[in-house]
């Protein structure tokens, strides 16, 4: 099986866990698969340090414009979505990649990134329950699910906030690799593995 | 609504090499969410919690999964008092194996855990000194008896003013202070565990008087017994 590459965006005050939790669900499945399966590495618009939310640093494996193409790209949340949602060079590089993509997972805010850029449009989609109105605002025409964990459309998939994302991560483990490999995952990193009760 | 001043307290996670990146990211988590609530609902004016890591060297260190976390500080020159900070977290993780036998993580892992969670069955571990570490298993399993610096000092065959210098030197603190930090933490697992009332606890436990020991318990925790026991009483 060829290694397929997943991108995991890193920017200023990114929230921690978005990134981390999708970090650690998917590179733990590599590692238990004999690192077989992905190649996980973060990208940041720069390769220079990124201070996350609470002055955590975290050092981009590659910059915006030298990465190698993801075949699935996470975009986590954080209050550093904001700042991005006006960053032409940000969301142009979005709007390229994108069709490139086998798949492309937001959590909590990342939503935002989805919608400005269109990505959401006749989708049904979810997010941090503190910003459904942001959402709503910048997608009127995606159906919001406000009581779901996770909604998957298929090729884009949508999380609601924090913790969500590792249930939403081990539900993909599930679709690319099979349940028993997420349940595996779950297992190593001592999380309970229920993620097919919260999806749409 | 006023806005609170309240003491950051100062959290410090031990990083290395090949650590597991939930270990450190989750408790960061969760106290960058208690800082965003206390800010917000409760209007602090400073951070509640301030968060570094450290590690072997400042800078870059690659989790296990790959993942470079940036190290605030190095071992050798952490810049916190070991009286200032509040917790020390250590994540875990394969790398641990390795990490765990460098002289320079064991060492500050000592000094800074000694001094900030401190436990005293911990300390009676680390205490290297023979007849220190005799006295000390002593004085953790006799709470109730008396512990006047020149009993303790006559058990270790020692002059008094040697003893505290010793104790200190090894302990981390006065002979006094170690005393009612043990008796607290002897009290504590007594109300964990069992049903007795804080008169018999505080007899037990070494207090002269049941309010001997509130004063120590809000000293030590700044929380009195019996909210103690509301809380983590059975």
């Amino acid at each position: 099986m060829i290694k397929k590459n997943l991108a995991i965006l890193v920017f200023a005050d990114v929230e921690v866990l978005d990134f981390a939790g999708p970090f650690e669900v998917f590179s733990v499945t590599d590692e238990l698969n004999n690192h077989d399966l992905l190649n996980v590495y973060t990208v940041g618009l720069t390769t220079d340090p990124v201070s996350a939310r609470n002055g955590l640093k975290v050092v981009p494996d590659y910059a915006l414009d030298d990465c190698p193409q993801p075949d699935y790209l996470v975009i986590p949340g954080g209050f550093g979505t904001r700042a991005l949602l006006e960053d032409e060079k940000f969301l142009a590089w979005i709007t390229q990649t994108a069709p490139l993509c086998e798949n492309i997972l937001s959590v909590c805010s990342g939503a935002l990134i989805l919608a400005r850029t269109g990505l959401l449009k006749g989708l049904k989609a979810t997010t941090h329950h503190g910003i459904f109105p942001e959402l709503e605002a910048l997608a009127p025409e995606t159906e919001i699910l406000r009581d779901k964990r996770f909604v998957d459309n298929g090729k884009i998939l949508t999380s609601a906030g924090v913790t969500a994302g590792i249930d939403m991560c081990l539900y993909m483990v599930s679709r690319l690799f099979g349940e028993d490999t997420a349940v595996e995952s779950a297992k190593y990193i001592e999380y309970t593995y229920s993620p097919l009760q919260f999806c749409d | 609504m006023n806005k609170k001043i309240i003491k950051t307290r100062q959290i410090t996670q031990v990083i290395f090499k090949n650590a597991q990146i939930l270990d450190i990211t989750g408790p960061m988590e969760v106290f960058a969410q208690a800082n965003e609530i206390l800010t917000q609902s409760f209007q602090c004016i400073e951070a509640a919690y301030e968060i570094s890591l450290v590690s072997h060297k400042k800078g870059p260190v690659a989790m296990s999964s790959g993942l470079k976390l940036v190290a605030d500080e190095s071992f050798d020159s952490f810049s916190i008092a070991p009286q200032s900070l509040d917790t020390l977290l250590i994540a875990g993780g394969n790398g641990v194996y390795q990490a765990g036998f460098q002289k320079d993580f064991l060492d500050f892992i000592k000094t800074q855990g000694g001094q900030s969670q401190f436990s005293t069955s911990l300390a009676q571990q680390f205490a290297v000194k023979g007849i220190l570490k005799e006295t000390l298993t002593w004085m953790n399993q006799n709470p109730d008896k008396a512990m006047s610096i020149d009993s303790l000092a006559h058990r270790c065959a020692m002059s008094e003013r040697n003893f505290a210098r010793i104790f200190k030197q090894e302990v981390g603190m006065t002979p006094g202070k170690y005393v009612e930090k043990m008796r607290v933490e002897y009290a504590v697992r007594q109300i964990e565990t069992h049903d007795q009332g804080f008169k018999l606890i505080a007899h037990i436990s070494g207090f002269d008087s049941e309010e001997r020991m509130r004063r120590a318990f809000k000293r030590q925790l700044n929380v009195l017994p019996h909210l103690y026991r509301k809380r983590f009483g059975r």
